[in-house]
């Protein structure tokens, strides 16, 4: 059974990895989500069935050709029905038509609308049901949702083949930091050990997969790496790394490719700092650079930190972390999220947010987590 | 006969296939490049290539790209699995990337047509992502003005359906 799962809650390590995926899974994760359209099928069938009659006669097919395969593939739908009936009349006047309205998306017909609507993350599919009726008739039918959701699902049950779970660290029975690690993986259901820390590390604080490397920040300071395809572990010689309160745990994350860590720090003393007698802490963000293996003071965060237990998050290209706290026997609770770029400066700004805490006890501060959702 | 004319082969081996677009633009591809195309694939089964493929729903600029994509992806599908081209592949998702990237809206939308009519599903898987990825992140009225959509709605009923999906896009 997953010893993983004995590990005491506080300071084992849970990471998903991802696995580089297997090479056709990852050429179709590009592909159609959407597109098991059985209306393209009479139209590739369409000119099989007409084959027969023309090959009686030679002269004549160079001009049987164009309106046989006109109707077979006319737009059915839509805006663009109507353009079918200039048909008659040769291919140019279509060609002219088409061309006035080319400028809209609603040149499209209606099941190449939904292959593009399909392909939208639900955020912007909303604000798409939004922007007009023959989009909210499309997005609300049945039979779209229908085709939404086994795409995702189809997507999700793909996603998992190339996730797995990582576990490390912890106290064990005589309170005692643990050195071992398993890996869970989802396709055989199995979990299966892991070689252990290479070095006396102390208690693993937090990890993140960045890469091809699971990086476990440890409370000794120490930065020791597993490399998942080659399967084991060294300790990445890094430059000094930032001091920090022991009070707050550090935390690593991985955010657009780059190894990040927030611990709380003391602020930095101003040069003519004899006026500031009263030093404050402050959390901060630090980068470690992969290449040169220095640590780098990304920026600071606004707020004083009140939490021992704020939670962070990584999404694509942002860090989000929730702090709350007890003050005069209410909670509150505080959003701030940081763009994590090459051109950014790395300020952290403060989300709006609906007062989801107004209830929250004091308990409640303690157990909170928080996850990035991909919409 | 006038179909020797249109049908070349070349030392391949693969028979030689003429498109020709709306205006009357003509283009010798081989068949292994037509074939991407399901409808033509369907044609070449049933032996009605001879005289040339008219393609009445397709341009000539239009038709220009589509050769050029099929071109570019016909040793593609025969590969399958291969791992020894990998860099080709990159080169792929490069000339992929940039084929769609430079496009104007109606041309975009037009090679969205022409590989649905064509039926080359990877074309359209691209174009389509294309289209959904201009739209991602955009408010409703962002969408209307990117793709000159009309606004239909009542009043009353837009107020109604954006209060439902306001928690989407509604800073």
């Amino acid at each position: 059974m997953p010893r993983a799962l004995q590990r005491s809650g506080s300071n084992s390590l849970a990471a998903l990895l991802r696995a580089d995926p297997p090479p056709q899974a990852a050429a179709r994760a590009g592909g159609c989500r959407v597109c098991a359209c059985d209306e393209m099928d009479p139209a590739t069938a369409a000119p099989r069935r007409r084959a027969p009659e023309e090959k009686d006669d030679d002269e004549e097919e160079e001009e049987a050709v164009p309106p046989a395969a006109l109707q077979c593939f006319s737009w059915k739908k839509g805006a663009a029905a109507a353009r079918t009936s200039g048909v008659g009349d040769g291919d140019r006047m279509m060609v002219e038509e088409v061309e006035a309205a080319a400028a809209s998306l609603s040149v499209l017909p209606d099941d190449l609308m939904e292959m593009v609507l399909g392909r939208l993350p639900l955020a912007s599919l909303l604000a798409a049901r939004c922007a007009c009726r023959r989009w909210r008739d499309l997005t609300v039918a049945p039979q779209f949702m229908r085709m939404r959701r086994v795409a995702g699902q189809e997507e999700e049950r793909r996603a998992q083949q190339r996730l797995a779970l990582i576990a490390v660290g912890g106290r064990g029975r005589w309170d005692e930091p643990l050195v071992s690690g398993e890996i869970y993986d989802p396709v055989t259901d199995k979990w299966f050990e892991i070689a252990g820390f290479p070095a006396d590390v102390g208690l693993a604080c937090s990890g993140a997969v960045c890469g091809q490397m699971f990086y476990v920040y440890c409370e000794s300071d120490t930065l020791v790496a597993y490399h998942l395809d080659k399967g084991f572990w060294s300790v990445i010689q890094t430059s000094r790394p930032p001091p920090r309160l022991r009070d707050y745990a550090p935390t690593l994350l991985c955010c657009s490719s780059r190894l990040l860590m927030l611990c709380v720090s003391w602020c930095d003393r101003a040069g003519n700092g004899a006026a500031s007698r009263r030093e404050r802490v402050v959390r901060k963000l630090f980068e470690l650079d992969l290449g040169s293996r220095r640590w780098g003071e990304a920026s600071s965060h606004p707020d004083a930190p009140m939490d021992l237990n704020a939670a962070f998050a990584a999404g694509a290209d942002t860090v989000y972390a929730v702090e709350m706290f007890r003050v005069f026997g209410k909670v509150l609770d505080f959003v701030t999220a940081c763009r994590v770029s090459d051109t950014d400066d790395h300020r952290w700004r403060r989300l709006a947010r609906n007062n989801a805490a107004a209830d929250a006890d004091a308990m409640s501060s303690k157990l909170k987590s928080m996850a990035v959702l991909h919409l | 006969m006038a179909a020797a004319a249109a049908e070349a082969t070349i030392d391949g081996g693969g028979k030689m296939i003429i498109l020709i677009s709306a205006d009357g633009k003509r283009f010798e591809v081989t068949e292994a490049v037509a074939s991407q195309s399901q409808l033509i694939s369907n044609m070449i089964e049933d032996d009605c290539t001879e005289n040339g493929v008219r393609l009445p729903n397709v341009d000539g600029d239009i038709l220009t790209m589509v050769v050029d994509y099929c071109n570019m992806h016909a040793g593609d599908a025969a590969a399958d699995g291969d791992t020894t081209k990998a860099s080709s592949t990159e080169e792929l998702k490069k000339f992929d990337a940039e084929l769609v990237q430079a496009l104007e809206n109606p041309v975009l939308f037009k090679l969205i047509l022409a590989a649905n009519f064509l039926n080359i599903k990877s074309l359209l898987d691209m174009t389509c992502q294309r289209v959904a990825d201009m739209m991602s992140g955009k408010t409703p009225e962002q969408m209307r003005e990117t793709f000159s959509i009309e606004n239909d709605f009542t009043p009353e009923e837009e107020a109604a359906i954006r209060q439902e999906n306001a928690w989407a896009f509604d800073d």
